[in-house]
C-alpha cells in the first residue's frame, strides 16, 4: 500500500491544492487525474508537483465524473500509486454561491477503500435543490437555477424510465407528470409535487422517478440536484421521510451521484 | 519545538497540574524546568503497554501523540499486546519503537493463530476488564515473559487489565505507571475491586481529570501510590482556524445513547424555530454498544428537522469538519475526559457542552471560552447554543478564547507532566527513597495480612464498598 497521502484544499471557485506527505522515498514528479471509466486524452490531466504541492486549477478543465488520483514517482512512469486522503479542507464548498458562467463544482473525498478521489460536476444550466417541504401528501421544493431564466410555461416534470418489474416480470411503460414552476427572484423558484400523480394501483416494485426542471417552451429540460456543497454522496445524508398512502410509500431522496428523485415503494 | 501556546500562562483551571511540570521560566519550552532536578536531563527508557497499537481508538492516538512528543527526548517504546494488520491504521510516532506479543495476521509466518492457549481464558488479565474476551493464557505467557524481561526505567499501561499486569508481573527496576483513561466510577464493581487490590503495586496512576483523581484518592485505600490528574492530549490542528462566518453548529462522536443526541436533536428544534438560518451536523457511526442512528434519524423526522439535522456519518481527520461549523456542541450525560471538546476548541470553535461528569469543566470556562449547561436540559442546550448563535461578536471572541485556552493541551506541554512525573518516581526509586520502601512494606504486610483474618484482597474490597457509599 502506498504511503503517500494527499491534503488538499479546495477554494470556492474550483481550484483544488494538493500536498503530498510521507513520500520521503518517491518525492514523486506528477499527480494524475484520471477519470473513471474515461477512454479520451480529455480523461486524463497530469499536474506537475513542485516540492510535495500540486495544483488543480480552476481554469483547467474537467468534465463530470468521478476522477482517481494517483502519484507518478518518475516522469512517464505508469506505475502510478494511489494516495491515501489526508486532511481535506473543503470548507470553502459549504453553502457555495457559484459565479457567472457554467456550474462547477470539484469536492476531493476518500473512495470507500480509502483512496482520494474528486467529484466533479460541471452544469450549464443547473437547478440546484434546497429546501423541502413535506406535507399533505406532496413534497414543496426551493431551489436556484443558474445560467437559465425561468418564463412562460415552466414547468418541472418527473419522468418514470421504462424498465421491467422486478416483482411481478411485467413491463413498466415509460411515464411523465408536469406540474407549474413559481419563479422569483435571482433565479429562485419552487415548485410543489403531489405523489398521488406518481402512484399507481397494484405496485409490486420500487420505482424512482427523474426529476427534471423544464425553464420555458423549447428550453432544454435541467436536472434537479444538490451539488453546491462539500457533500458527494447524499444518499444516506439527506434522507427524508416517506408519505404513507393506501397500498404505497413515497418520498423524496437523492441518489450517489446527488441527483434528486420521488421514490415510490409498495406497502405491504 | 516551541510554539506560541508552549510560553503562554497556563489556563487556571490547569494551572496546579501545569505548574508542576512546567515550573519553569519558559524560555526554553521542554526543559529549563527549575522544579526538576537533575535527574530529569538523563533521557529514560519508558515502555508504554498497548492493547492493540494497529486498531483505532481514543486511547491509541493519546498514547502515539505522547510517546512521539516523549520520544523526543527519550528512548521509548509501544509494546502492543496484540497485532492484527502489517501498517497501524493511525500514523504512527517517529522514532517510537513498535513491537507486539501476539500476532493474529493470517499471512503472518509467526503467527500465533491455533495456539491452543489461546482458547484458554485469560487468569492474570482481570476479568473485569471489557476486553477479557480478547485476552488468554497466551496472553498470560506472552506480557509476564515481556515484564519481567524488562530493563525499562519507567513501565506505562494504558487500560485497567494491563494496569494488573504490570502491578502483578514487572520485575525489579521499572517504575510501575498505569493510566487510567475511562474513570474509576465508570468502571463495574468487580473491576473497581480488582483495581483496588492490584493497583497498591503501583507507583503512579494518572487519570485523564482531577475529578477521576479525587475519586482514586478518596473511594480507595491506595497507600504511597501518587495519584495525578494529567488530560490527554490534541496536537495543533494541520487546517487554519474556523472563522466563526457560517452557519453550522457541529456535533461528533459515536451515536451512542451516552452521548445523547436526542436531547441535541430536540434542543435543535427550538434553536430552528428562533434562528431557522442555522443547521446541524452530526458526524459519527454506532460502536459495539450500539446504534442510535435509525432512533435519531426517526426523531429528525418526527420534529421535522430534515432540512436542518444531518447525520453525516463518521469522518477522519476530524479538524476539517470541525472548522465547517461554527459552534460545536456535546450533550453527553458522561464524558471520561472530553477529547472531541478540545479538538473543536483547538479549531477555534467554541463548544456548548453538558456540565457533566468528569471532563468538561476542567475543560471550558464557562462563559469565557465556551459555555457549560446544566445535564440533560433541553431548554439550557437550546439556550447555550442561540446565546452564541444571536451574537456575532460573542461567538467570535468565544472562539478566539477557545483557541487560546486550549493550546494548554499540546501535545508537547502535556508530555512534560507525564515526564515530571516519571522523572521525579525514576528519581525517588534511584534514591532509594519513597518507593522501594512503600513496596517493601507493602509486601511485607500482604504477607501478614494473607496469614490473617483478612486478605489484602477482602480489605480492598471493603474500601471500594465504603468509598461507594460515602
Amino acid at each position: 500500500m502506498s504511503a503517500v497521502v494527499g491534503h488538499c484544499t479546495a477554494d470556492a471557485a474550483g481550484t483544488v491544492t494538493f500536498e503530498l506527505a510521507g513520500a520521503r522515498e518517491a518525492a514523486g514528479t506528477e499527480l494524475v487525474l484520471r477519470r473513471r471509466g474515461g477512454t479520451t486524452p480529455a480523461d486524463e490531466v497530469r499536474l506537475p508537483l513542485t516540492g510535495p504541492r500540486a495544483v488543480l486549477d480552476r481554469a483547467t478543465p474537467l468534465a463530470e465524473g468521478r476522477w482517481d488520483i494517483v502519484h507518478v514517482a518518475e516522469a512517464g512512469d505508469h506505475d502510478a500509486q494511489p494516495v491515501r486522503p489526508g486532511t481535506r479542507d473543503v470548507r470553502a464548498l459549504v453553502d457555495r454561491v457559484p459565479g457567472a458562467g457554467p456550474v462547477t463544482v470539484r469536492v476531493p473525498y476518500p473512495t470507500a477503500d480509502g483512496r482520494l478521489a474528486l467529484r466533479c460536476w460541471v452544469r450549464a444550466p443547473h437547478a440546484e435543490a434546497g429546501a423541502i417541504d413535506l406535507a399533505d401528501g406532496a413534497m414543496t421544493l426551493r431551489g436556484v437555477l443558474y445560467g437559465a431564466e425561468a418564463g412562460d410555461g415552466a414547468g418541472v416534470e418527473a419522468r418514470r424510465n421504462a424498465s421491467r418489474d422486478a416483482g411481478s416480470g411485467t413491463a413498466v411503460a415509460p411515464r411523465t407528470h408536469r406540474v407549474p414552476l413559481t419563479g422569483g427572484a435571482d433565479g429562485a423558484f419552487s415548485f410543489t409535487l403531489p405523489y398521488e400523480e406518481l402512484a399507481e394501483p397494484a405496485m409490486t416494485a420500487r420505482q424512482l422517478w427523474d426529476l427534471w426542471l423544464l425553464p420555458g417552451h423549447g428550453a432544454d429540460p435541467v436536472r434537479l440536484s444538490r451539488i453546491l456543497d462539500d457533500v458527494w454522496d447524499r444518499k444516506s445524508i439527506h434522507v427524508y421521510p416517506a408519505y404513507r398512502a393506501d397500498g404505497w410509500l413515497a418520498a423524496p431522496c437523492y441518489s450517489a451521484d446527488n441527483n434528486l428523485h420521488v421514490r415510490l415503494d409498495p406497502r405491504d | 519545538m516551541l510554539r506560541d501556546g508552549a510560553t503562554t500562562a497556563p489556563h487556571p483551571a490547569a494551572a496546579d497540574g501545569a505548574a508542576r511540570a512546567c515550573g519553569g521560566t519558559g524560555r526554553s519550552p521542554a526543559y529549563s524546568r527549575s522544579s526538576l532536578t537533575r535527574e530529569t536531563s538523563q533521557p529514560m527508557h519508558i515502555s508504554f503497554l498497548l492493547h492493540n497499537a494497529y486498531g483505532v481508538g481514543g486511547t491509541i492516538r493519546t498514547t502515539f501523540n505522547l510517546t512521539r512528543a516523549l520520544a523526543e527526548r527519550h528512548d521509548v517504546e509501544i509494546v502492543s499486546v496484540f497485532r492484527h494488520r502489517d501498517e497501524p491504521t493511525l500514523s504512527p510516532p517517529e522514532g517510537v519503537l513498535l513491537r507486539h506479543l501476539v500476532d493474529l495476521r493470517k499471512n503472518s509466518p509467526d503467527h500465533d493463530l491455533g495456539h491452543p492457549d489461546m482458547a484458554r481464558p485469560a487468569t492474570v488479565f482481570p476479568r473485569g476488564d471489557g476486553r477479557h474476551k480478547q485476552y488468554s493464557r497466551l496472553t498470560d505467557t506472552r506480557i509476564a515473559e515481556h515484564l519481567r524481561s524488562l530493563s525499562a526505567d519507567v513501565v506505562v499501561g494504558t487500560r485497567p487489565g494491563l494496569n494488573c499486569h504490570i502491578a502483578r508481573q514487572t520485575g525489579r527496576g521499572p517504575v510501575r505507571v498505569g493510566q487510567e483513561h475511562l474513570t474509576l466510577n465508570t468502571h463495574s464493581h468487580r473491576l473497581r475491586r480488582e483495581i483496588a487490590h492490584r493497583y497498591v503495586l503501583l507507583d503512579a496512576v494518572t487519570t485523564v481529570t482531577e475529578a477521576d483523581a479525587r475519586a482514586y484518592r478518596t473511594r480507595l485505600r491506595l497507600p504511597g501510590v501518587r495519584i495525578d490528574a494529567v488530560p490527554g492530549s490534541v496536537p495543533e490542528p494541520t487546517v487554519a482556524p474556523a472563522d466563526s462566518a457560517g452557519k453550522w453548529v457541529v456535533a461528533a462522536g459515536r451515536l451512542t445513547s451516552v452521548k445523547r443526541y436526542d436531547l441535541l436533536i430536540t434542543a435543535f428544534a427550538k434553536v430552528v424555530a428562533a434562528r431557522p438560518d442555522w443547521r446541524l451536523r452530526i458526524y459519527g457511526a454506532g460502536d459495539a454498544t450500539g446504534n442510535e442512528r435509525d432512533a435519531l434519524r426517526a426523531l429528525i423526522d418526527e420534529r421535522g428537522l430534515y432540512n436542518h439535522v444531518q447525520l453525516m456519518g463518521t469522518a477522519n481527520p476530524l479538524e476539517p469538519e470541525w472548522v465547517k461549523g461554527s459552534i460545536a456542541v456535546v450533550t453527553s450525560s458522561v464524558e471520561s475526559f472530553g477529547m472531541t471538546i478540545v479538538e473543536a476548541m483547538r479549531c477555534g470553535v467554541p463548544v456548548v457542552s453538558t456540565d457533566c461528569p468528569h471532563g468538561p469543566a476542567e475543560i471550558i470556562e464557562d462563559g469565557v471560552d465556551g459555555r457549560l449547561v446544566p445535564v440533560g436540559d433541553v431548554d439550557a442546550i437550546a439556550g447555550g447554543l442561540l446565546t452564541l448563535i444571536e451574537d456575532d461578536e460573542l461567538r467570535r471572541r468565544t472562539g478566539l478564547a477557545a483557541l487560546k485556552s486550549s493550546a494548554r493541551f499540546d501535545p508537547a506541554r502535556i508530555a512534560e507532566r507525564h515526564e515530571a512525573l516519571y522523572a521525579d518516581l525514576v528519581a525517588r526509586g534511584r534514591n532509594g527513597g519513597r518507593r522501594e520502601t512503600v513496596l517493601g512494606t507493602v509486601r511485607r504486610g500482604r504477607g501478614l495480612l494473607l496469614g490473617g483474618a483478612h486478605t489484602v484482597r477482602e480489605l480492598a474490597a471493603a474500601a471500594v464498598r465504603k468509598g461507594r457509599t460515602a
